[in-house]
């Protein structure tokens, strides 16, 4: 395999560091995937709009992926490998068992199931994982997420259906960081979080309604810029697995429910107006996050609205609506945007 | 006890003033035994540990622990509470009704005050993320202590390990919050109770595989929560009793089918929102030699000397645990070893680790020759699924078999 062998990518939680080590280009699976098309439905219908949605794909991404790496952090998750394993047409098509809890014992374990999969790749597909190429591949992932960070952009705006590569980081890194935003005026500030289907939709949906995201708890936001893998241990397989599992948080295991706490400091420091949250139906991960979140509303003390996202995508009448109309009463609050 | 709660007590009690109405008395024994662990925690005020149904309740047996599987309890209890409330409760817990019942009726159980708070709760991602997300919020929301049990999806050694070591964590967990110690003769000894109990189960079905079944599918029902159970000596007591009123019922020729019955395997989970099923079942004469609930937890004998290793097995081994082929292995040998003849897949809403295997198991079946049926609907809310399109879709099978079989 060349170096523009693909590997689609569906979680935060999977190490990319891992497979640009070994020479590989990832690219982050995510968006453009829920306006459902016609196809087989292996999912049953009262199942997960996400898996749903990407089951339709599987002709499509093994025509511009060579592989896929998936993660068991949901029971759904686990389901769409299984069909991707026996329908679709690629090289590889690889589950990563990333615990579902946060401690020390999760830690090892994943660290050596992360070994297991770097052995893998070289003895069943002949793709090399040096130590040296992991170390700089930790390095250069740190860099990017920092500067993602630094400039509050989220990765999507950038990165969207752009493999990532060693190659190419450093140019990505360099793009973003002479990246100027545009000048977004005294607009209502709102919180968005959740599900990872149609997130960037729902982001621009906000823009073009006339508020702007100050902070994006998603996939393609701040869960993944806030990564960060520790470049001086010993171990780069340990740091990984401790660095994703963000261990001492905790925030990217299913156990978990958001940090209200975290949440509060926010929405004060960064003086949101209003929190959006995204969630699809039968994901026990977003419905429960949502309805966690919303019994603090009071203590959040901002207005929330709550999207569920059906087949229709973000640009359905509907949710645009629901959406202006949100942004309107946030306006409205405390009247410092009229 | 508020108003509620009571009424349902006072509802299971009169119940079981009535042992006639309960045909088997090992499945009454069963009933007076799930009453009285509840009636110690809502009438004595017992504290409890509140357990998702796939920790190893061994653990538990050996430190003396008294603890209520919820997922049992709630579908016991919201058969006679609030059976007809299952939306609003969705609605009311998660603003949504667009996942599985069981975590919604769970946190109902607290917000309505209609059970005591848990001391502590020991949750089990193993077999669904609806369940542990709802035991996981029932932990924030009212501060108690919470012990998460990984199971990962791949179980080579190094998977076995990490889920012996948690169980090991799981045994300080308990002795810190108990005040206890744990003796490791005593989680030896439940063990080889487990393993006897597990004995008498094999006995029952070994019974029924070449036999018609001793047990109906709905008399069957109380027997499915009974592995949560495993280790306690009234339980194998309880087994042996089965097998002793088994054995009577093929004796006497009580055997729970007709002449010309389909021998039938039902998979996933049975729905009590729909008690006309079972009699419409009867009447199209499918017999249920077996049941996915069943056999699922079912196990190899454990190796005592290594008791955490042995549990980990066990839980591991599972036929829902990691991938698929494990599950339709077993759905092959359940077929070959009791002479199925059409498989049922009741497709509770929301419940991805069963209904995600659908289009395996038709691959799998319709190579194999079997007739395969998927029916869809709510174990507890009769609303979300419509029973004329089961009958119907029943109906219709039904002449799929006889056509197949050649009998009518």
């Amino acid at each position: 395999m060349t170096e523009k062998t693909i590997v689609g990518i569906f979680d935060n939680v999977i190490p990319v560091e891992i497979y640009h080590a070994a020479n590989l280009a990832t690219v982050w699976i995510s968006d453009s995937l829920s306006n459902s098309l016609p196809g087989i439905d292996y999912f049953p219908t009262q199942s997960c709009l996400y898996c749903r949605s990407v089951e339709k794909h599987i002709d499509r991404l093994s025509a511009s992926c060579r592989g896929v790496i998936f993660a068991n952090t949901c029971t759904s998750m686990e389901k769409l490998y299984e069909i991707f394993l026996r329908k679709s047409a690629m090289d590889f098509v690889e589950m990563v068992d990333v615990p579902k809890v946060a401690s020390e014992a999760s830690v090892y374990f994943y660290k050596e199931r992360l070994k297991s999969l770097a052995v893998k790749m070289e003895a069943q597909y002949g793709l090399p994982v040096e130590k040296e190429s992991l170390h700089e591949a930790i390095k250069l992932n740190n860099k990017l997420r920092n500067t993602l960070r630094g400039k509050k952009l989220y990765r999507s705006l950038l990165l969207k259906d752009d493999p990532l590569s060693l190659s190419n980081i450093k140019g990505k890194i360099g793009r973003i960081e002479t990246h100027e935003e545009k000048h977004r005026g005294d607009r209502p500030r709102l919180l968005v979080m959740g599900a990872r289907i149609e997130e960037d939709s729902l982001a621009k949906a906000v823009e073009q309604e006339g508020a702007c995201v100050a902070v994006y708890l998603t996939d393609n936001g701040d869960s993944y810029n806030s990564i960060s893998v520790d470049e001086n241990t010993g171990d780069p397989f340990e740091a990984l697995a401790r660095g994703y599992l963000d261990i001492g948080r905790g925030r990217r295991t299913i156990t978990e429910l958001p940090d209200i706490k975290m949440l509060r400091e926010m929405v004060v420091n960064e003086r949101i107006d209003g929190i959006v949250t995204l969630s699809y139906p039968y994901c026990a991960r977003t419905v429960y996050d949502v309805a966690w979140v919303k019994k603090h509303r009071e203590w959040l003390d901002v207005p929330m609205l709550n999207l569920q996202m059906d087949n229709t995508g973000m640009a359905s009448a509907g949710l645009r609506n629901r959406i202006s109309a949100f942004i309107e009463m946030v306006e409205a609050r405390e009247g410092k945007y009229v | 006890m508020n108003n509620t709660s009571t009424k349902y007590m006072t509802k299971f009690q009169t119940l079981l003033k009535f042992p006639n109405l309960i045909k088997s008395k090992s499945v009454y024994k069963i009933m007076q035994s799930n009453y009285e662990d509840l009636r110690k925690v809502m009438e004595d005020g017992e504290s409890y540990c509140a357990v998702s149904v796939f920790v190893p309740s061994e653990i538990l047996s050996a430190l003396n622990v008294h603890f209520l599987p919820l997922e049992p309890v709630t579908a016991t209890a919201f058969q006679l509470w609030v059976a007809r409330e299952v939306d609003d409760i969705h609605q009311e817990m998660l603003g949504s009704d667009t996942c599985c019942c069981s975590g919604p009726l769970i946190l109902a159980l607290y917000e309505r005050g209609l059970i005591p708070l848990p001391k502590y709760i020991i949750a089990c991602s193993h077999m669904c993320d609806d369940s542990l997300k709802a035991f996981n919020f029932v932990s924030k929301h009212y501060d108690i202590p919470i012990f998460n049990i990984d199971v990962p999806y791949y179980h080579d050694d190094k998977a076995i390990s990490y889920v012996a070591s948690q169980l090991r964590d799981m045994v300080e967990f308990i002795c810190q919050l108990e005040g206890a110690s744990f003796d490791i003769d005593a989680l030896r000894e439940v063990i080889a109770v487990s393993n006897r109990t597990n004995d008498y189960r094999h006995t029952l079905f070994n019974m029924t595989k070449k036999n018609p079944p001793v047990f109906k599918l709905f008399e069957n029902l109380p027997l499915y929560p009974l592995f949560t159970k495993f280790g306690r000596k009234a339980l194998e007591e309880i087994y042996a009793g089965l097998v002793d009123e088994a054995q009577n019922r093929i004796e006497e020729g009580r055997w729970a089918s007709g002449d010309g019955n389909y021998r039938m395997l039902w998979l996933g989970m049975i729905p009590l929102a729909y008690p006309h099923l079972f009699t419409l079942l009867d009447s199209l004469k499918f017999e249920f030699s077996m049941t996915e609930l069943m056999y699922h937890s079912d196990f190899d004998e454990m190796d005592a000397t290594e008791p955490f290793i042995a549990l980990s097995r066990k839980l591991m081994n599972y036929p829902l645990v990691g991938n698929s082929e494990k599950r339709i292995d077993r759905i092959g040998k359940v077929i070959k070893d009791f002479g199925i003849e059409g498989v049922i897949h009741f497709n509770h809403r929301g419940c991805i680790a069963f209904n995600g295997d659908n289009f395996i198991a038709s691959e799998y079946l319709r190579e194999k020759g079997i007739p395969f049926l998927v029916l869809e609907g709510d174990i507890a809310n009769k609303d979300a699924g419509s029973m004329e399109k089961m009958q119907e879709a029943l109906l219709n099978f039904r002449n799929v078999l006889e056509e197949q079989y050649g009998r009518r």
